[in-house]
């Protein structure tokens, strides 16, 4: 049986909003299983990027527990939690967050550098990822403004999984793509998850939900529902599309 | 309204940062209030009170034996010459006076009560009532710089030290006094009939003595040399030697010299803080309108004229820099009377209590006018954004540039890497930065230097001298001064005795062509000088060679291979120039001979005294001890010793041992003996006995003339340092904040890539390093000239930095930029992912 690389016990986090408290996440149990690609779904305020911040070491819940592995880091202070991130973690924004400043291979090893040494290996890595994303040599010299938003995103995920992350976080991926940048962009998630790579995922999406093996529902801070897929490209897609849609209506989605 | 509604607004978002702005403005207008107020009140204090000593402006004193009548006629002939008085004084140069144990030295020129109510109105300030007057044996009334700055109160006991007699005067009081109130040219006393006509008989020694004084009002400015020259053809005499010429002019450059001095200082402070203040502003400006350029977007759709956002902006730093101006201007205000106090101690004047409200107005409004004027021609910036391209974020963003320094080429940390990165790619303000941190770096390691300079009080003045200051033994006439000197040479407590030729310390020769007479210093080898430092050529070596100053090249535009005519007693000398050095004595205008050299000019000058260098360790009090053990009291201490003794004969002989030293010291006697029969008894003894005249040093004018100087600087140039340093941490400051407001999302996403606030805190601080070490450096170079023209143009000296005082410094200077830098960078900390991402 797969291990648990992430877990929450009874994970609570509230905002304070004109002096009354707001409890986004209420008491929530919940594992991330190695190798799976989870999915968060949910209606619009229902917690599903607090939750994903929360699980990922972006912010610290107000309660409770956040455990990775055996590690428990919801008593990190910032500069901790910054080194747990980037020793574990990648992340994909839905703005993507570039560094304007800096050209896509500096944008990579930038977030590289931080955790490993420069050398022609790391480049030649970097470089690999760039051209698996099917960016070519051109690209590599040029600032986030002369990319178009799925190149962007491309760059994001190389950035994301550069260090070899133990998890990938990702918060709407697909967000701000076209439908066809959106394809391509969830076809690089699924090549990385068949590698074996752990990835969280936030979207309301169903085409990308599909690309997941696990989907959770969340509904007033609190997860409603566990839906369970197999891996994309393993079964029916008619199939695998009515079995997800038939559990989203439970959800009342 | 609505602009300064947009202008409050922008204000309270911007708290802490207009803060700082106001307290930039704040200081920079406290110290220009400061530099206007008292650059009017110091030169108006002079003025009133020299008006109110009823002083003519001009005063020439003639050595009485070398005075004629004629030349009284010369001066009613010159042009705009009027109102001639004619009295007599008594100049006494370098006189010791005594204070609780302690020796300093001053210039006198002592009148009678009656010649001064002559020469001015003798406007009594602090003194005793008539009655306690009338009790006083010898009462002194005394300019009241010494009640101001010297502390003597009416009553105190005055006593001066004259050609080794001890004159205890009782200070009746303090009056105003025009000219001869300043250390340059001496303080006029007024003594009774009495203590005149003593003091005129004691005083009779070189240039000391009875002067005619020629005081005078003139519509031009009077030029003495033209007076001299006129004088030497009617009565064909030189008389350059034996005149002395007092001006309102030189008694106010010489009483102001070192005021002017510190408030200049204040004012390059003032400017160094404006400077910041404005960079910042600019800078501020800029960050603000690339910031908010959706927001100008927006209003500008809305209907909002550019000229009306631009006037927000300037509305902005018209409350904060007007605030910071007021408030400078209030504190300024306030700390006046406080101010006055250390000014009127300075200036040994009394100085007008009244506030000189125009210069306070003029600094807070030309500092506001600054403020105002830089903030309108950088918010004027919005106009080149019409709502489209303001909407657009204007371009500014959008990046097409060469990569320089490709990070997969780095080589260092990634922390470094991207900090260079980032200070190249942001070089522009930088520039901004290196200006506020050379000017800034200059005037600490100036100060850093200076205070270093002064660490010892005086010594470090001393150095600049250009002259050994020794303890000067003066012998008796007759005496073999050959033989005492290998006597003293030999004492342990000695190193090393040379010959002195000078016949006094204001023994000078005119110089031809020059208005600046020679003081000079003579040496049979200057192998034997320790205090005069040769800056170019050789030292004179043969009697046809002369050495000048630094001050005297730039002056008269003499080097190398150059001629010095001097006219001692109506003759011509020629002399080669061999060297120059660097002297701060007589304004820097000293020239320095062989003996040899001397002796051609001055041929009736003889040895006339010793000069004794001790060995390290020993005080001029222990050296005297031992030499009187070795040749018996001074003529001095003799005058002034107890009739002690147990016998009769042994009284007797103390008795006449003090008469003799009397008639030795101050009569011209060479020789004397005595009998004296009591009883059956015949005393008897010679003044043979006696060696040494006097034992004195410059040490205690040096004291009293440069003490001063070397205290205030040495507390203030520290106090200077602080505040320039407290300048650049605020500027510093402010460049951070605005620099992390600006890159606040850049730096959240390194933060969610997993840098920590420590790692972006250090990228900040470090982005700043090549500028500030380069500005450093540059710093320290330029504070080389800088220092060297402060030196020359206030003391005529070559000031020297001190090379590991300027680089350790400048090491300070960098880690605490450095430090302030990252320690204001924690604002990097406040950054939050998540919050940014959620935007």
């Amino acid at each position: 049986m797969a291990s648990s690389i992430l877990r929450t016990e009874k994970l609570c986090k509230s905002f304070s909003n004109g002096g009354t408290q707001q409890h986004v996440i209420k008491n929530l149990d919940l594992d991330i299983i190695e190798g799976d690609l989870t999915v968060i779904m949910g209606s619009s305020g229902s917690g599903k990027s607090t939750l994903l911040y929360a699980l990922s070491g972006m912010d610290k819940p107000t309660l409770g527990k956040v455990l990775f592995g055996d590690t428990e880091i919801q008593d990190y202070s910032n500069d901790q939690l910054a080194v747990f991130r980037r020793g574990n973690c990648g992340f994909v924004f839905q703005s993507v967050y570039l560094l304007e400043n800096q050209t896509v291979l500096d944008n990579v090893l930038t977030a590289a550098l931080i955790v490993q040494k420069n050398s022609s290996g790391l480049v030649n890595k970097t470089k690999t990822l760039l051209k698996k994303v099917g960016l070519n040599e051109d690209d590599w010299k040029k600032y986030p403004n002369q990319l178009s938003g799925g190149e962007a995103q491309r760059v994001g995920i190389v950035r994301a999984i550069i260090n070899d992350p133990k998890i990938l976080f990702a918060d709407e991926p697909t967000g701000a793509l076209n439908s066809a940048s959106s394809r391509d962009v969830l076809d690089i998630f699924t090549e990385i998850h068949k590698n074996g790579q752990s990835i969280v995922m936030v979207t309301h999406d169903m085409k990308t939900a599909l690309r997941g093996t696990r989907v959770l529902y969340l509904r007033d801070g609190g997860i409603v529902g566990d839906y369970r897929m197999l891996p994309y490209g393993e079964n029916d897609k008619q199939e695998r599309r009515a079995g997800l849609a038939a559990f989203l209506e439970t959800m009342g989605w | 309204m609505k602009i300064l509604r947009l202008s409050l607004f922008n204000l309270k978002k911007n708290r802490k940062e207009a803060t700082a702005i106001a307290f930039l403005t704040m200081i920079t207008t406290l110290m220009f209030s400061v530099f206007m107020m008292n650059m009017t009140k110091i030169n108006h204090s002079f003025d009133e009170s020299f008006a109110a000593s009823g002083s003519r402006d001009y005063c020439v004193a003639i050595k009485d034996d070398h005075y004629r009548d004629e030349y009284r006629t010369i001066l009613e002939n010159m042009p705009g010459v009027h109102d001639i008085m004619e009295e007599e004084l008594t100049g006494a140069f370098a006189k010791e006076v005594e204070r609780d144990g302690e020796s300093l030295s001053y210039s006198f020129e002592f009148v009678t009560e009656k010649t001064e109510k002559k020469m001015e109105h003798f406007t009594k300030k602090e003194k005793l009532s008539d009655s306690g007057i009338e009790k006083l044996d010898h009462p002194i009334w005394l300019p009241v710089y010494f009640n101001i700055s010297e502390g003597y109160k009416p009553g105190d006991i005055f006593a001066m030290i004259l050609d080794g007699m001890h004159y205890d005067f009782e200070i009746a009081g303090f009056y105003e006094s025009g000219l001869m109130a300043s250390d340059g040219y001496g303080f006029k006393c007024v003594v009774s009939d009495s203590d005149y006509a003593v003091l005129g008989m004691v005083l009779n020694n070189s240039g000391d003595g009875k002067y005619t004084a020629l005081c005078f009002n003139c519509d031009e400015r009077f030029g003495l040399s033209d007076f001299t020259d006129k004088c030497a053809e009617s009565s064909y005499e030189n008389i350059d030697s034996h005149i002395y010429c007092f001006s309102v002019d030189s008694e106010k450059s010489g009483v102001l010299q070192f005021l002017n001095m510190y408030l200049y200082f204040i004012a390059f402070f003032a400017a160094i803080t404006l400077l910041s203040a404005l960079f910042v502003i600019t800078h501020r400006i800029s960050d603000d309108i690339a910031e908010q350029m959706q927001q100008i977007g927006v209003l500008e759709a809305l209907g909002y004229r550019a000229r009306e956002i631009s006037l927000s902006y300037v509305g902005e730093y018209l409350i904060c820099g007007g605030i910071g101006s007021v408030f400078g201007g209030i504190v300024a205000l306030l700390t006046d009377p406080v101010l006055n106090i250390g000014v009127q101690k300075m200036m040994g004047r009394t100085v007008s209590g009244s506030v000189d409200i125009v210069g306070l107005l003029l600094a807070v409004m030309l500092v506001a006018a600054l403020v105002i004027v830089i903030a309108l021609i950088k918010a004027a910036k919005v106009r080149k954004y019409p709502p489209v391209v303001a909407l657009r974020k204007g371009i500014e963003t959008h990046h097409f540039g060469r990569n320089i320094l490709p990070l997969e080429k780095s080589k260092g940390g990634i922390n470094l890497t991207l900090a260079i990165k980032s200070f190249i790619g942001d070089i522009k303000s930088s520039l901004g930065v290196a200006l506020c941190v050379i000017i800034s770096g200059v005037a600490i390691l100036f100060c850093a230097n200076c205070a270093d300079f002064f660490k010892d009080g005086i010594n470090g003045l001393i150095s600049l001298t250009g002259k050994d200051i020794t303890v000067d033994v003066k012998l008796m006439n007759g005496v073999d001064t050959y033989a005492v000197r290998d006597e003293i040479a030999a004492m342990p407590e000695v190193r090393k005795v040379l010959i002195s030729y000078n016949r006094g310390l204001m023994d000078s020769i005119p110089v031809k062509g020059s208005e600046y007479q020679a003081n000079v210093q003579t040496y049979d080898d200057y192998s034997d000088s320790e205090n005069i430092v040769l800056i170019r050529g050789r030292f004179p070596e043969h009697d046809n060679e002369v050495m000048v100053t630094v001050a005297r090249c730039e002056k008269e535009g003499l080097d190398i291979g150059d001629s010095v005519i001097l006219e001692g007693n109506g003759i011509e000398n020629k002399y080669i120039v061999t060297g120059v050095t660097s002297s701060m004595m007589f304004n820097g205008m000293s020239i320095y001979l062989t003996k040899d050299g001397y002796l051609r000019t001055e041929f009736n000058a003889r040895p006339s005294g010793l000069s004794v260098y001790l060995a390290d360790g020993v005080s001029q009090e222990t050296f005297e001890q031992r030499l009187y053990e070795k040749f018996g009291k001074s003529v001095k201490d003799s005058i002034n010793a107890e009739i002690t003794g147990g016998t009769l004969e042994e009284r007797i002989r103390s008795a006449a041992d003090r008469k003799l030293a009397t008639l030795l010291s101050y009569y011209g006697v060479t020789n004397a003996d005595y009998a004296i029969v009591v009883g059956n008894q015949l005393i008897k003894g010679n003044s043979r006995g006696f060696v040494i005249k006097e034992v004195s040093s410059l040490m205690s004018l040096a004291k009293q003339q440069m003490g001063s100087i070397a205290s205030v600087t040495q507390v203030a140039m520290p106090v200077l340092a602080l505040i320039i340093a407290v300048v650049v941490a605020v500027m510093l400051w402010l460049i951070v904040s605005m620099t992390v407001k600006r890159q606040r999302r850049s730096l959240g996403i390194m933060k969610g890539l997993g840098y920590s606030s420590k790692d972006l805190m250090k990228q900040l601080a470090l982005k700043t390093m090549p500028v500030t070490i380069v500005s450093v450096v540059i710093a320290a170079v330029l504070t080389k000239f800088v220092y060297s023209w402060f030196w020359m143009t206030m003391f005529g000296v070559i000031g020297n930095i001190s090379v590991h005082v300027t680089i350790a410094m400048s090491a300070v200077l960098a880690v605490f930029c450095y430090v302030v830098t990252y320690i204001c960078a924690g604002k990097v900390k406040k950054i939050s992912v998540t919050e940014l991402m959620t935007e």
